[in-house]
């Protein structure tokens, strides 16, 4: 089944859209990375799918239920970008706060993390550092058990040494429990390592939506002669090309190395940084049915 | 100071360890499988010992649990390790070791083309780019082969 | 409600999230019903204790016209003088309106910014993802709250009731219990006025969903309603059910405690004229000539009477209206939160 899917998704804020147009498909047991400039319509996709802001066009569903209906509520976890949470309440306070808000709540993983995280609970949630409400927004998202974990950036404020725990917490989730995951991202050196879809969103449109394996198989990064590079472009899908002097990089979409040219595999990065380059270039996943 | 790895965790299960190098440029599971080729040839790793376990993996290194299933697969598909499920996956063979008077044979032929290539006027880099190409085009190179290892050898070309 | 409502909101859960998360409305709108209402006790006493040593018991009684305290109706000089220190208008009006706008105190500062702080401060994107429906999180929580204010409020109207007793003395020597001091210094007035201020601040916060301008929109709305009440829906409610009566010069016949609704002129089988419209066209002369001079002119004077005994149906009529706006504006409320659940 998929956990996202969304057809002809968009959202305007008075006079621009800020998504438009977007078709979605993520299937489940993925942990998936949305990547895009700085209002590409990351933040806006994750709170229609959290269910906190409604569409403008097109619908969406998470985990096959509307956003925002009690089953998503009760399956969905959602941190936003602003770590919402009640910061003039005492840590133990807002834990109990949301105990009683949920139906289904694993007091004990609740507990324990806080612990092991050195978090008092009598403290003030608002006196908190930013890595640790973001820690405690956490806590409180999983213990929860939902099925699908909607992230915004929550990882920007945790030091270097918390990213790699949580995100070593995650991915034993993921592993455990089949967490699915939908988190956005700027830091592309992890995606290779923790990610296995991407979707990079561009000016408020799907601009790449696939496995990351499938694009690592289906990209090359090709080095040659600066003279035939724009031939390339009529051989095979060229994502970006730089030149310099007489030799030119490019970006592929191919398996096969044309002749005359070199081709070693790409990056995630490469790959990323390259679709971010071009917004015109597309990578989108053919009309299937879900498996 | 040397510390043993923190006991997080249940008792560890593995003789080793992963670590990961991200400048690498190299797949996250194509260099958990050259640790386990590389720990088995220098003997950390011996037939019938358990690998570490995906969740210990995945909570130490923050890497998706399919990238170490799938490193783990490559492995089996090499014939060196196998899966026991609801177990773990152990080694069933240490690869066939070249012998140690061959590898000496074969590093002093090395150091012979290395000397003419040095004499032709080659650097290092210009070495390391001939003996790439070389390795690649023997290995049957190029993206037309799918059989596992060639596959491997066509990515392993370029992180050279 | 029905009891599968309630149960579907879940009240033990959603008290103990009222009561970690707005301990300060919890302790707040309480504690200044029952504060108020402290007040109100002890002036009262001290008040009854002043009017009983001074013998002055017998002055908490209506005089001839009842709108005025008998003492201030009668001819002794040192008792009117004395009673006279007792009078002080401005200090209980000044009270009277005090207590009046407790509840729109309750519903600007404490239950316009609970709502629409929700939505302004972020909150809600915690809050509407949990398990908790925004529908059931509202009633449960503001409903509990609502509660709360009305009981203390009720409370407040008891304790504001007794005080009025003996301080409506004090307003120029007494008032009719058809005044406006009256009819709101009762506890079915300010449990009503409490609760349609906290729906209205339900409705403000859920529609407009920022504080500041929902204050605002709140403190005019609800100024406006209190203002309307006393001045178009008073006059409206208390013509409804009058007794017409024929004025009788030589004997008065409206019973005491009585309320004019309205007065007008008629010829016999005539339309209702207008009373300024006569005297405008009344010679100016002593009032027994003034009487001749109307029945030459075939005109009798009516009057339109509430008796005293209409008062408590008016009163309810009046707060059940209150009510009824109330429970208007909690169903606007709710359908409004599904129609546009989030931004």
């Amino acid at each position: 089944m998929n956990v996202i899917e969304t057809d002809g998704l968009g959202k305007r804020y008075r006079q621009t859209w800020a998504l438009r147009d977007c078709r979605l498909t993520v299937p489940a047991g993925h942990v998936a990375a949305l990547v895009g400039h700085n209002g590409a319509g990351k933040t806006t996709l994750l709170r229609i799918l959290a269910g906190v802001v409604t569409p403008t066009a097109g619908t969406a569903t998470v985990l096959g239920f509307t956003p925002g209906s009690q089953q998503a509520r009760d399956a969905v976890s959602a941190i936003d970008q602003t770590v919402p949470l009640y910061r003039h309440l005492r840590v133990r306070d807002q834990l109990a706060a949301a105990r009683e808000l949920n139906d289904q709540w694993d007091t004990d993983l609740a507990i324990q993390r806080l612990s092991s995280l050195n978090l008092m609970t009598s403290g003030k949630v608002g006196k908190l550092s930013g890595g640790q409400q973001a820690q405690l927004a956490l806590t409180l998202a999983l213990a929860r058990r939902p099925r699908l974990l909607l992230l915004d950036e929550p990882l920007a404020s945790l030091d270097p040494l918390a990213r790699q725990e949580v995100l070593g917490w995650l991915m034993t989730c993921v592993a455990e429990d089949g967490l699915s995951v939908v988190f956005s991202s700027h830091v592309i050196a992890e995606l290779e390592r923790v990610a296995t879809y991407l979707v990079v969103l561009s000016q408020g449109r799907v601009q790449v939506a696939a496995t990351i394996d499938s694009l690592l198989d289906s990209h090359l990064a090709l080095t040659g002669p600066a003279a035939d590079a724009g031939q390339l472009a009529g051989q095979v899908p060229v994502i970006t090309a730089q030149r310099t002097g007489r030799q030119a990089q490019v970006l592929a979409r191919t398996d096969t190395a044309p002749p005359g040219w070199a081709a070693r595999p790409v990056t995630m990065e490469e790959l990323v940084l390259g679709y971010l380059r071009e917004p015109a270039a597309r990578v989108l996943p053919r009309l299937e049915a879900a498996r | 100071m040397v510390t043993d790895k923190p006991d997080n965790f249940d008792d560890e299960v593995s003789p080793i360890a992963f670590y990961l190098d991200r400048g690498l440029g190299v797949p996250t599971y194509l260099q958990l499988v050259h640790q386990v080729d590389y720990a088995l040839r220098l003997g950390f790793l011996r037939a019938g010992d358990q690998l570490p376990r995906i969740k210990d993996v995945t909570r130490s290194l923050a890497v998706n649990p399919d990238t170490v299933m799938k490193a783990y697969r490559e492995l089996e598909l090499r014939g060196i390790a196998a899966g026991r499920p609801g177990v773990g996956t152990f080694i069933t063979q240490a690869p066939a070791v070249v012998g140690l008077k061959q590898m000496a044979a074969l590093q002093k032929k090395l150091t012979t083309w290395l000397a003419e290539a040095a004499e032709a006027g080659v650097d290092e880099l210009g070495m390391k780019a001939l003996f790439t190409a070389a390795l690649r085009d023997f290995s049957g190179g190029g993206a037309a082969s799918r059989l596992p290892g060639r596959a491997e050898a066509r990515r392993e070309g370029g992180a050279a | 409600m029905t009891a599968r409502a309630i149960k579907a909101i879940n009240v033990p859960r959603m008290a103990r999230v009222t009561w970690y998360k707005h301990r300060a409305s919890v302790f707040g709108i309480p504690s200044m019903f029952l504060l108020a209402a402290a007040l109100l006790v002890i002036d009262s006493l001290l008040q009854r204790h002043w009017i009983s040593s001074h013998h002055f018991t017998y002055c908490l009684a209506y005089g001839d016209n009842s709108t005025s305290s008998r003492c201030l109706t009668q001819d002794a000089p040192y008792q009117l003088g004395v009673f006279a220190e007792f009078v002080n208008y401005w200090r209980t009006e000044g009270t009277v309106v005090a207590v009046f706008l407790l509840a729109a105190g309750a519903g600007l500062f404490a239950g316009v910014p609970w709502v629409a702080r929700e939505f302004d401060g972020g909150g809600f994107r915690f809050t509407w993802t949990q398990s908790v429906s925004p529908r059931r999180w509202l009633l449960g929580t503001f409903g509990l709250l609502t509660l709360l204010a009305a009981t203390t409020a009720a409370i407040c109207g008891v304790a504001a009731h007794w005080w009025f007793q003996v301080a409506q003395f004090r307003l120029d020597g007494g008032t009719t219990p058809w005044g406006w001091e009256s009819f709101e210094m009762t506890p079915l007035s300010m449990v009503s006025w409490t609760l349609l201020a906290m729906a209205l601040a339900l409705l403000l916060g859920v529609t407009i969903r920022r504080v500041l301008p929902a204050m605002i929109t709140f403190a005019v709305i609800f100024g406006g309603c209190l203002v309307l009440a006393q001045t178009w829906l008073s006059t409206l409610l208390f013509s409804v059910g009058d007794i017409p009566l024929r004025v009788n010069y030589v004997n008065p016949e409206y019973p005491s405690g009585s309320y004019v609704a309205q007065t007008w002129f008629a010829r016999p089988g005539g339309p209702k004229l207008n009373p300024m419209t006569v005297y405008a066209q009344l010679p100016n002369v002593p009032q027994p000539q003034q009487v001749r001079w109307l029945t030459q002119h075939y005109l009798t004077e009516w009057i339109a009477y509430q008796p005293h005994s209409h008062l408590v149906w008016l009163a309810f009529a009046r707060n059940g209206i209150l009510v009824a706006l109330t429970a208007l504006a909690v169903l606007v409320s709710v359908w409004w939160l599904r129609k546009h659940p989030a931004e």
